[in-house]
């Protein structure tokens, strides 16, 4: 099987690369520079036509515009899934796979949160996802084009940037203390995934080649102060601060039922002690290279 | 012959009369602490203006310590001692058996955790025969805080969606019977029709173009046409 990917360079891209690699499945990455600049995408399509008609089975589009405010949102999240559906079309690639986000869903009605879900897009990244799904959808049926659509729920793992949670709240532990009020109420019910499962999810998505749409979750809820509670005992001393800052919070857990029957996937990793606290040394060790820190397993506030 | 609808009750308050066990469930817990609690009137009073039950007892107790015992108190005598103090409104029988009769199948839906003792309660007044399955909130399996609005709602609406999930393939209307706003936000939601039970103990919403019972026997009338 050979892969056509865009995003390899992002978090997700970059172990979903190395995911594939190890199962030996071929991935070329079209990268920003190539997305960016008609001429050369086409150079690129150009040289790699012939490649592309013999070999390409699936194109990955994971590349996305993360930023709510960014011009470029529309550019990167719409045109840019528009142009490469095209191209599958144009160049016979029998299979897209498409990131989308949980976020297409906004505010939630019910839980579990099912693909049948209402979808009204709080964020501007929320509602570009969306426009992009139903163009997806509309190529699905227009074309003999495979589309794959995974709504993907908050991604955690190794290395990522320290805006997202439990990154944030590692670094919270530099001053020993995890605010919960950055995080609503510290209630709200979140439902994240590990960036090796997102890779597995796919890889499965590539081999079952199904049309559709499939949460991409662990199906699990925690909350910020579950998350807190674990972090705090990683340091001596490390308190949670509670501050309900807000009680109309927005619950987020997904129904994974359908991936898992028609994609016979499970995400295993669960964002517990034993998963979090070797990615916590690593943490430390870059931020503190220098300090030796008292890591133990009870929290002494 | 008519279209099966399914006719989902809620319980506390719907079907059984509540107002016994929530007056109990400030009097025993308030005499083990020491602290003063409402008269049922004034229970009442604060009820309808939708005050919980935390915030009714702070006005009786401004310790911290005392009011968090408090509402452990009384989580454990609601959960243990509720099917003594509960009581069945007058005429259900027969109204579910006319519901029944006229080819409707009856279900509850509850935020209420206790199934052993929604359960219980039933059996002790032969109404099991008439509900073919019971949801509460451990068919959900989440674990929501149930002190806020939203959550309520969202709870609610959680249960009804699994209950369409659950019959849509053998039942294309659906009605629910609930005595709250979350009840009927969480209707609105799944666009279900909805029939809001009124009683002593909660605020008359303030809506308009909305279903309103007073009586067990109005329910009939509205959903088969016939009076009790």
């Amino acid at each position: 099987m050979k892969v056509l990917l865009t995003g390899g360079t992002g978090f997700v891209g970059k172990n979903l690369i190395s995911h594939l690699s190890s199962k030996q499945i071929s991935v070329d990455n079209l990268n920003r520079e190539i997305l960016k600049n008609d001429k050369k995408l086409d150079k690129f399509l150009k040289g790699k036509k012939s490649t592309m008609k013999q070999n390409y089975d699936v194109l990955i589009h994971l590349a996305a515009e993360l930023d709510d405010s960014s011009k470029q949102l529309i550019p990167v999240n719409v045109s840019l899934t528009k142009k490469l559906l095209d191209l599958c079309v144009k160049n016979k690639i029998n299979q897209f796979i498409f990131a989308s986000s949980h976020l297409v869903y906004g505010k939630t009605n019910y839980l579990l949160i099912d693909e049948e879900h209402p979808k009204k897009p709080i964020t501007n990244y929320g509602k570009s996802k969306l426009h992009a799904e139903n163009i997806c959808r509309s190529y699905s049926k227009d074309f003999d084009l495979q589309v794959t659509i995974l709504r993907i729920s908050s991604v955690f793992g190794f290395c990522q940037n320290e805006k997202y949670i439990i990154s944030r709240m590692f670094k919270d532990t530099l001053s020993k203390n995890i605010i919960l009020h950055k995080y609503s109420n510290g209630y709200q019910l979140m439902d994240l995934i590990h960036v090796d499962d997102v890779s597995k999810a796919i890889f499965k998505a590539c081999k079952s080649k199904r049309s559709g749409i499939y949460n991409l979750s662990l199906g699990v809820g925690i909350t910020a102060f579950d998350l807190a509670k674990i972090i705090s005992k990683f340091v001596n001393g490390c308190k949670i601060s509670v501050e309900h800052k807000t009680t109309n919070t927005n619950h987020f857990l997904y129904d994974v039922s359908k991936i898992k029957k028609e994609m016979n996937f499970t995400a295993k990793s669960k964002p517990n002690s034993k998963v979090l606290k070797p990615w916590f040394e690593k943490f430390l060790k870059l931020k503190q290279p220098n300090i030796s820190r008292n890591l133990n397993n009870k929290r002494k506030v | 012959m008519k279209m099966k609808s399914l006719v989902i009750f809620d319980f506390d308050d719907t079907i059984v009369d509540n107002s016994k066990l929530d007056y109990m469930g400030f009097k025993i817990p308030c005499q083990k602490l020491g602290i003063g609690f409402p008269t049922k009137s004034k229970l009442i009073t604060y009820r309808k203006k939708g005050m919980l039950a935390n915030e009714i007892i702070q006005m009786f107790s401004s310790d911290n310590e005392k009011l968090n015992k408090f509402l452990k108190l009384r989580q454990n005598f609601l959960k243990n001692k509720s099917s003594n103090y509960l009581k069945v409104k007058p005429y259900s029988n027969l109204v579910f058996q006319k519901l029944i009769n006229n080819n409707n199948e009856l279900i509850i839906s509850t935020a209420n955790n206790n199934t052993k003792m929604v359960n219980k309660f039933l059996k002790e007044n032969n109404l099991n025969k008439f509900f073919k399955k019971i949801f509460t909130m451990n068919k959900l399996d989440i674990e929501l805080e149930n002190n806020n609005f939203s959550n309520r709602i969202l709870i609610k609406t959680s249960l009804l969606r699994l209950i369409i999930k659950n019959y849509k393939n053998s039942i294309k209307h659906f009605i629910f019977i609930g005595n709250s706003l979350e009840d009927y936000y969480a209707a609105k939601k799944l666009k279900i029709e909805f029939i809001y039970f009124l009683n002593s103990y909660l605020p008359n919403p303030k809506i308009v173009d909305l279903n309103k019972v007073t009586k067990m026997t109005q329910i009939t009338d509205l959903i088969i046409g016939e009076k009790i």
